[in-house]
């Protein structure tokens, strides 16, 4: 990956307080250093104009003086910043290569005061430090005398905490009005990601707000119309499925009574046994329907009654169905909707595998049940692939069997409403574990 | 004693499925039957079905020609569908259930819960899951003929709001649900239920084997013999009494048949 991809935050919000950052940054520091430059510009002007003026009232003072008194006088005119001495030899030599710098300090000096004259003025920078940060020169007098001086050219070094200072509040100040912004954007994004991701799932489809900027209001407007447009398309299809499953009842009821009226007992069974497996399908079909639209009002019911109910019928119709557990386990739940779950996973167990053990623990903050069977199982790599829709497996497991491909469908989806999972699981000794967790919400 | 046996076989063979020769024991031959359907093919098979076991059946497509019938001839029973043209059938239940005592049947969609309970509270006396097999539409057409005839001499069912109550228990007889004292909502198979019921209507008496099965008949399709009317017990037990620490709702009779212990009352 690119490295420098590695380095950009990975968020929006991440992002915009980078780009913030350094264009923030980039422009404070640039501003601080044009203002920098013009405060020294000025301040050096200042100095120098001071400079050219003190020497100018020295050179004249001192110029007036008879000569024995020129040297103390001009001691006495000194300062920290201004070092004057009186000799009769200039204690400067003129360089031969003058810098630039030096030649461009000597015109402005004669600029800044027109009364300074500045010939045979002599200027260089003094040997003890670094250079440019003492001047030294030297001043002809009209006698041939020389008035010499040396003086300071320090920089305020003040100016670099407060660099570092404005710098720091302004980073401060950024970051804070970037978790701002990422707050704006970043909120009405999240809860459209977020329905994003709930569409499809179980409930009803919720709108998403549209707020936020421009942008993103836009998105969820988009969005919004999505929704619509695939959930009408879903209800065409859910009513177009549900009409044909639920119109084909009239015609089974009619061969079931027509069934009646064949002399042949043995082909009138069959016809009848074909029948019902017609309207299983159905049923399941059309409670898998239901299930999309309708959710069951929850009311306390006793969950062994229920798998009670389910064992003995199945035992009756000569299954090898048993129960196992204790007598009741109450949950607030939707019973027919969890009933038929119970009901697709113990149909499911006879069906592939011969008959089922069925057994529930109460565990207090769930209720587990497990479903066993001594069938072949399941491919591991099938075992999320039976919970889709019309889902059946091309192998022993379904030969010659009938069913709609929605036992399982139905059943996980009914735990999952109750917040509680399905797993299935091949037993080490062979055969099917099917594992219901149901958690119980205290109130 | 011998004679009740016999007609208990009888019974216990048209249950089973063999429903082509059926001596209608109790019934008097030519009870009149009114079936209101819409779709002509499926009314002249309940027609012809019901007629080949020993009914008279008169077709009526909606609910026009079914009050046309019931003014020109006296009707034992009506079959009715809800889905309707014109007056649905719950429509045609309410009204009819205004003006007569007639025993009614309703013919739902099945898992149409709402169709069920509503026919229930509309004052139909049985409801019936279409499509339906034979031996359950004879059953069912044959065990409210007998009620409505006071024979086994237990009340309608299917009056509204009806609700029995018994030791803190609660049996909703429209939607066929049993509460336990705390509200818990326990399943109850169909057999159960009417076994249930049976106790409930005759509470307090110690019931045999014999009378259990012929109440429990009287339901609906009850294909059970002595021996699976104390599976079913034992079976309706388990549910009434969980724990050891139950109180005793069912009790067994040494040598005579089982008893519901708690006295019954009806409540809204």
């Amino acid at each position: 990956m690119n490295p420098l991809r590695r380095l950009l935050p990975d968020t929006l919000g991440g992002r915009i307080v980078l780009v913030l950052l350094v264009g923030l940054m980039a422009f404070h520091l640039g501003s601080l250093w044009l203002h920098q430059i013009g405060t020294e510009a000025v301040l050096g002007t200042t100095r120098e104009a001071q400079l050219a003026e003190r020497l100018v009232a020295a050179k004249r003072a001192v110029a007036e003086l008879p000569v024995d008194e020129r040297d103390r006088t001009a001691h006495a005119l000194s300062t920290a910043s201004l070092d004057m001495h009186w000799t009769r030899a200039a204690t400067v030599q003129p360089v031969q290569a003058s810098s630039a710098r030096i030649e461009a300090l000597r015109s402005r000096l004669g600029e800044l005061v027109p009364e300074f004259d500045i010939t045979g003025l002599r200027l260089g920078y003094g040997e003890d430090g670094v250079a440019g940060h003492q001047l030294l020169g030297a001043l002809p007098l009209p006698d041939g005398s020389w008035l010499n001086f040396s003086a300071a050219l320090f920089r305020p070094p003040a100016a670099e905490h407060a660099t570092l200072l404005s710098t720091t509040a302004m980073a401060v100040g950024i970051l804070l009005l970037g978790l701002l912004v990422v707050r704006l954007i970043g909120r009405p994004l999240r809860a459209l990601s977020d329905a994003a991701d709930r569409f499809g799932g179980p409930g009803p489809v919720v709108p998403v707000p549209e707020e936020g900027p421009h942008e993103v209001r836009h998105a969820a407007q988009a969005f919004n119309r999505m929704q619509g447009r695939i959930d009408r398309l879903i209800a065409d299809r859910t009513q177009a499925l549900a009409a044909v499953s639920h119109d084909l009842r009239t015609p089974i009821a009619r061969l079931r009574l027509r069934a009646g009226f064949v002399e042949d007992g043995e082909a009138a069974r069959a016809i009848d046994a074909d029948l019902d497996e017609m309207e299983a399908m159905i049923d399941s079909t059309l409670a898998y329907l239901r299930g999309e639209t309708e959710i069951e009002p929850r009311k306390p019911a006793d969950l062994v009654a229920m798998i009670e109910t389910l064992c003995d019928a199945a035992a009756d119709a000569g299954a090898a169905v048993t129960y196992g557990g204790p007598s009741q386990a109450r949950l607030v739940c939707s019973p027919v909707t969890l009933k038929r779950a119970f009901s697709n996973l113990i149909d499911n167990a006879v069906k592939y595998g011969g008959g089922a053990r069925v057994a529930l623990q109460d565990e207090g903050r769930e209720i587990q049940i497990r479903i066993e069977d001594d069938g072949p199982g399941i491919p591991e790599a099938d075992m999320q692939a039976v919970f889709e829709p019309f889902r059946r497996l091309e192998t022993s497991r379904n030969r010659g069997t009938g069913g709609s491909g929605l036992g399982l469908t139905i059943a996980r989806r009914a735990v999952e409403q109750h917040g509680g999972t399905v797993q299935l699981s091949n037993r080490p000794g062979g055969g099917l574990l099917a594992l219901v967790h149901l958690p119980r919400v205290r109130n | 004693m011998p004679a009740a046996r016999l007609s208990m076989a009888a019974r216990c063979r048209a249950a089973t499925g063999i429903i082509d020769v059926i001596a209608s024991d109790s019934l008097p031959q030519e009870a009149h039957i009114l079936v209101v359907e819409d779709d002509g093919e499926m009314r002249a098979l309940i027609a012809k079905f019901l007629r080949q076991n020993g009914f008279r059946v008169t077709g009526a497509r909606d609910g026009r020609e079914m009050w046309e019938v019931l003014a020109g001839a006296p009707v034992d029973l009506v079959l009715l569908d809800v889905m309707l043209p014109g007056a649905s059938g719950l429509d045609l239940c309410r009204a009819l259930r205004a003006k007569s005592g007639v025993p009614i049947i309703m013919v739902t969609a099945r898992g149409e819960e709402t169709d069920r309970v509503l026919g229930l509270e509309l004052g139909a006396d049985d409801y019936i899951p279409k499509p339906f097999g034979r031996a359950e539409l004879l059953a069912r057409v044959r065990a409210l003929l007998r009620r409505s005839r006071g024979e086994a001499g237990d009340p309608m069912a299917g009056q509204a709001g009806e609700r029995i109550l018994f030791a803190d228990w609660s049996l909703d007889t429209r939607r066929r649900e049993l509460s336990a004292p705390d509200g818990t909502a326990v399943d109850l198979s169909g057999g159960e239920y009417d076994l249930l019921l049976a106790f409930c209507e005759h509470a307090q008496r110690v019931l045999s084997r014999d009378q259990l099965l012929d109440l429990a008949r009287n339901r609906m399709a009850f294909n059970g013999t002595e021996r699976s009317v104390d599976v079913m017990v034992s079976r309706l037990r388990r549910k009434l009494e969980p724990t050891d620490e139950s109180p005793s709702i069912i009790k067994t009779v040494r040598g005579a048949g089982y008893m519901l212990v708690p006295p019954v009352k009806r409540g809204a």
